[in-house]
């Protein structure tokens, strides 16, 4: 009972993090600047010696409302966070723990926000289990399904059932509604709700193809359509010298040591699995409504029979095996490649800094169709994680009051500050709690009323500040191409690769039934295991294809099968 | 005949030199590769152009380290470790092995303790227990973790016991004649005579502290408490990405792999300059370890 | 009077390091009770459910900890032989060797790795053995090549036994080289009266003059074939070689402290400390037996 740890769970919030502290998803920025200038050297220094003079704030009367109201008495509450390696991003004078945005939070509520400790955020579930097993937890944190289960049982978390609904921003509570109660129930145990479910912005699954239009045009490519096209054009990215310095140093595709990732992955493979039909790492029902384990099916097998080739013709990064993303970032942001394979945010990180260092670096996103011409992706849950309370802190509403106040930052609501033009980049570093509430189709909407308000179909005016602030750097872009990197990511993010998505497109997702039974199952982790090992393996030539059917035989014998019969009782 | 068994004999002579240099030199490549990686130029690195020299040489990378106060941070804090362990260590050693080198009937229950350090040293708890004790004392994220644990070198302890054995009993009796305490043994008679002994001992305590990164690593929660190891590791080995667009004009020259090769340089600096005295004494020290009676 | 204060201070100088080995050492061994349950940090011993023998019979299930077991031999034995047969190769040339400064230079330049960290040889490690590398480019003009020597499965255990004896050979040749200049040199004097050439004289005298020394490390060795070297390995592997190149001690850190499975992680752990003493009890009854080797 107690093995329910799911790598699954661990790599998606490892991605979850990443992309936390990296770039950003929802938040749209609002500034009391115009967009296009340089993050301003902060006067945060004075303020922080003098807390009393805020003038600056506009509070209204919702201050007084259960959500907002400060504290009588100053408080503190402890926190702990990834996102370390990004900290030199922050403007020049402010930190994680001493920047502008956390400094009206403290203000709002009247509270002190300690760091027990900050890491990167690769480092951060990895220290936060060692932070569980040696007992020493902050007051609020944010863990996955299977420490709020062992928390839970631990007794060592507060319920909070009863601070939801009284705390929570009417914001908040709209999101959770769009979700049809899933995320509540996904953070409900023995009818209690443990811990403040995340609603992750449901964009953020499909991998799409960020490809180089300059190079593309240099070359005399036509841009990707399918996964033969990407084939084509890594050809010719390796073998005709786009960069144009005479050495042949390019790569054709990148990736990373997990190839596979549910929701989201920086320089995945997945993309071209779904392709063929394939969908690893998921449990969905097949058309006859039963739950089948997507990495076991013959699908795979084509599209490991693709990668492999790839890996051998060369078009594939030949060590990409032994890369994590940073590394693998680092050959995209050296201009060392021109295709990126990743999720819609990407522009604003990494491909920010290839922009940076190259501004001719024009990269468009491209979605890849399957077989059929149609575009299918497998997707995330919406919900994976949840921040807690620990047991016996005397103010668990301040979890939920201090994300009402972060959302109304990354919105300009409630008159709340805007101090930050790259706000999108770095607000994962900004908030005590890194965490995303979000309207699940929040993108893809976003995208649409930007390409209207360009067009002239709609009004800009109508837009919240927020809003209003990327407008003008989507416009901004568009009037002059990559004049500014940031501009050029917003308008990337926003509006080319959120227009992708909003054109539509099919989902295949793990099935609710089968996601709880996973979270209890001792067998997973060893599965898992032999899955990872084996399709690397697989597509770097160590093994041949066919040991994939030894694979699938082994991993129905291995638990598999029983695991199944368990998701489909 | 003689003469050509003679010039047989130099020409084997030769060659059994030549090789062992070449076997030496090539033992030392990869630290002159990593060197020279460190000296060279951004786009000659990524492309692989540096082995042995420098291509495009610059000290930007070491001039970057200098001003990296996280570098040095976790420099310190090596330093300190070292010390404080070192001192604990030599201190605990002796106070541990000068009673383990008297007789039974000197120090009743002799021979329980040095049987308890024996299996102490041998017993190979796992890891999670060690961690979970380490935890329940609190000793998580403060330097007592580093170097507390491993206080008690038994190793150390044992060669030192062994060397106090062999030191003639004419000496401590003639001390005991004039009522000498064993303090005053211990302190006049037994610390100088056994210097090298102390010496060897030190110098292992200093590099296994120097060395060690996987208690940094595990007993650390904030990597602001990293000493240097666990720092290196973090960045070379887990590959944290440090450089960022901001710093796009240090990109220019320096890359991650060029400032990760000085990094492992500069690490490797305090072994190098104690490396004389290694070598001076951990051959007798191995040596140490196994007395045969 | 004299004889009771000098006991009393023999008794405060040891009871420091008594109370931090028993801290230390037999506190986290009670502490191993956690792998006969099911333990939650947040309960603590006290309170996490017993399970009697679950998490060992789990352990010999699932296919995991069959594969580490082997591969943990495997290795750590692989590791021993060529290590001994480097070492031992090197210290015979390098006591036929005349020329003192060559020596020294040589015995300088071999050392030196045994005294860096793994974590600065495997950063080395990691660029020597890239694509671009220089044992690739090594290889290249043998046309062999280039080998992904971190992500081949096949090749990384391969990897790590060798770029241990390269760090190792040169100071494990040390104990050989103090067994070599013990020989009575009057063997070397008449053996070349008879006749006899240098690789006989090596064979027929130093060979057997170190032959205690060998069969000394051989048996103390024997403690150490669950010891497959975790730094070393933890700085170098990736999920691609878990097949071949995951040990015990990465499995049980990895599954134990990180994975959050601390029982298993402990029966693991259990399960190796026992048989590790069993094997060190034998090693050194082998040891003092047939090399006259005592520690104290």
């Amino acid at each position: 009972m107690s093995k329910k740890w799911i790598i699954k769970t661990l790599w998606m919030l490892v991605v979850f993090s990443l992309l936390l502290t990296a770039c950003g998803t929802p938040a749209t920025p609002t500034a009391t600047q115009p967009p296009a200038e340089p993050p301003q050297p902060t006067e945060a220094q004075p303020q922080a010696e003098a807390p009393t003079s805020t003038p600056e704030y506009q509070w209204g009367e919702w201050r007084n409302t259960d959500p907002y109201r400060p504290y009588d008495e100053r408080i503190t509450v402890s926190v702990v966070k990834g996102g370390q390696e990004s900290a030199g991003t922050l403007p020049a004078g402010e930190t994680i723990e001493n920047n502008r945005a956390l400094k009206y939070i403290e203000d709002t509520l009247n509270i002190d926000v300690v760091f027990k400790w900050v890491v990167t955020s690769d480092a951060y579930l990895d220290k936060l289990n060692l932070a569980i097993a040696s007992q020493d937890i902050p007051d609020v944190m944010i863990v996955d399904a299977v420490q709020l289960q062992q928390l839970t049982e631990a007794d060592a978390i507060e319920d909070l059932t009863p601070y939801i609904e009284k705390y929570a921003n009417k914001d908040i509570l709209e999101n959770y509604a769009q979700t049809k109660g899933v995320a509540l129930q996904a953070a409900t145990i023995n009818g209690k709700i443990m811990g403040i479910p995340n609603v992750q912005p449901q964009a953020d699954a499909p991998i799409m193809a960020f490809v180089r239009k300059d190079w593309l045009d240099k070359l005399g490519l036509q841009p990707p359509k399918t996964v033969e096209d990407i084939e084509k054009i890594a050809r010719a990215f390796i073998e005709q010298d786009p960069d144009g310095n005479g050495v042949a140093d390019t790569y054709g595709l990148t990736g990373t040591m997990n190839p596979i990732n549910v929701p989201s992955n920086l320089h995945g493979f997945d993309a071209f699995f779904n392709a063929y039909g394939a969908f690893p790492e998921l449990f969905y029902r097949n058309s006859e409504g039963k739950i089948i384990y997507g990495s076991v099916q013959p699908e795979v097998k084509e599209a490991l029979a693709l990668i492999a080739r790839w890996y051998k013709e060369g078009i594939i990064d030949p060590e990409f095996a032994t890369k994590d993303g940073g590394k693998s970032n680092e050959i995209v942001v050296s201009g060392k490649a021109g295709i990126m394979m990743g999720p819609w945010w990407i522009p604003w990180w990494p491909l920010v800094d290839s922009v940076t260092n190259d501004p001719n670096a024009d990269w468009q996103p491209y979605l890849i169709q399957d077989k059929n011409g149609q575009y299918t992706f497998s997707m995330g849950d919406y919900t994976y994680s949840f921040v807690v309370v620990r047991k016996g802190y005397p103010h668990p509403e301040v979890a939920l009051k201090i994300l009402n106040v972060q959302n109304d930052l990354s919105y300009g609501l409630n008159n709340a500050p805007q101090y930050y033009p790259n706000f999108n980049e770095i607000w994962g570093l900004l908030f005590p709690i890194p965490f995303l509430i979000e309207q699940p189709y929040v993108v893809e909407r976003m995208g649409r009323e930007y390409k209207a308000a360009l067009d002239g179909t709609l009004d800009p005016s109508t837009f919240g500040d927020a809003m209003k602030l990327e407008f003008e750097q989507i416009k901004a872009d568009v009037a002059a191409p990559r004049s500014n990197p940031s501009n050029w990511a917003t308008r990337m993010a926003r509006l080319d690769a959120a227009l992708l998505l909003a054109q539509g497109y099919n989902e295949v997702r793990t099935d609710p039934v089968a996601a709880r039974v996973l979270a209890n199952d001792p067998n997973w982790p060893s599965l898992k295991k032999m899955e990872e090992e084996t399709f690397l393996q697989i597509m770097t030539g160590a093994r041949p294809l066919d040991d994939f059917d030894k694979f699938v035989e082994d991993w129905y014998k291995s638990g598999g099968q029983a695991l199944l019969d368990k998701m489909n009782q | 005949m003689i003469t050509s068994k003679r010039l047989q004999d130099r020409l084997i002579d030769g060659l059994i030199a030549l090789f062992l240099l070449t076997l030496g030199i090539s033992t030392l490549l990869p630290l002159i590769n990593t060197l020279a990686i460190s000296l060279s130029e951004r786009a000659a690195v990524s492309a692989g152009m540096v082995k042995l020299t420098p291509v495009g040489f610059n000290l930007t990378a070491y001039e970057y380290i200098l001003q990296d106060m996280k570098f040095w941070r976790a420099f310190g804090i090596s330093v300190l470790r070292v010390v404080l362990g070192g001192l604990l260590n030599f201190t605990l050693a002796v106070l541990t092995a000068f009673p383990l080198s008297r007789s039974e009937k000197a120090f009743p229950g002799r021979n329980i303790f040095i049987w308890m350090f024996v299996f102490g040293m041998i017993l190979n708890v796992g890891i999670v227990p060690w961690y979970l004790t380490i935890a329940q004392y609190k000793l998580i994220d403060t330097i007592w973790a580093l170097v507390l644990p491993g206080a008690v070198p038994i190793w150390n302890v044992i060669i030192l016991m062994n060397f106090f054995r062999n030191i003639p009993k004419e000496l401590d009796e003639a001390a005991r004649i004039d009522g000498a305490s064993p303090w005053q043994l211990l302190w006049h008679i037994y610390l100088p005579t056994s210097l090298p002994a102390l010496a060897t001992i030190t110098l292992f305590s200093i590099v296994g502290h120097w060395n060690s990164f996987f208690d940094g690593l595990i007993l650390m929660n904030n990597p602001d408490n990293y000493p240097l190891q666990t720092y290196i590791q973090q960045l070379v080995i887990a590959d944290r990405p440090i450089l960022h667009g901001g710093q796009a004009q240090l990109m220019v020259k320096l890359s991650n792999a060029t400032l990760n090769a000085a990094k492992l340089f500069v690490a490797m600096i305090p072994i190098l300059i104690i490396y004389p005295f290694l070598q001076r004494y951990f051959v007798k020290g191995i040596m140490l370890g196994a007395v045969k009676e | 009077m004299q004889k009771y204060s000098d006991r009393l201070s023999y008794y405060v100088m040891i009871l420091p390091g008594l109370v931090l080995l028993i801290a230390f050492t037999f506190v986290p061994l009670f502490y191993s009770v956690i792998a006969f349950q099911k333990f939650n940090p947040a309960l603590g011993i006290q309170n996490s459910p017993w399970v009697g023998l679950e998490n060992f019979l789990y352990i010999f299930r699932v296919r995991d900890a069959q594969q580490v077991f082997f591969n943990t031999v495997f290795i750590a034995v692989m590791k021993i032989i060529l290590l001994e047969l480097a070492a031992i190769t090197f210290a015979l040339l390098l006591n036929d060797l005349r020329f003192l400064r060559v020596k020294r230079a040589v015995q300088t330049m071999v050392y030196l790795p045994h005294f860096l960290s793994w974590v600065i040889l495997a950063g080395i490690l990691r660029t020597i053995l890239a694509r671009n590398g220089l044992l690739n480019d090594f290889l290249g003009l043998f046309g062999i090549g280039p080998v992904y020597f971190l992500g081949r499965p096949d090749v990384f255990p391969w990897v790590i036994i060798l770029s241990d004896v390269w760090k190792e050979f040169g100071f494990e040749a040390i104990l050989y080289l103090a067994a070599l200049t013990a020989i009575d040199p009057t063997l070397y004097e008449v053996a070349e009266l008879d006749g006899a050439n240098r690789f006989q004289k090596m064979w027929y005298i130093s060979v057997p003059g170190i032959l205690p020394t060998i069969v000394l490390v051989a048996s103390l060795s024997l403690g150490n074939i669950l010891n497959a070297g975790f730094d070393q390995i933890f700085n170098l592997y990736s999920p691609i070689v878990y097949s071949t190149g995951d040990i015990l001690d990465t499995y049980v850190y990895r599954v134990g402290l990180i994975q959050g499975q601390y029982s298993i992680g402990t029966a693991v752990g259990l399960l190796k400390t026992v048989v590790s003493l069993i094997l060190i009890g034998i090693s050194y009854w082998i040891a003092g037996k047939f090399a006259n080797y005592r520690i104290f």
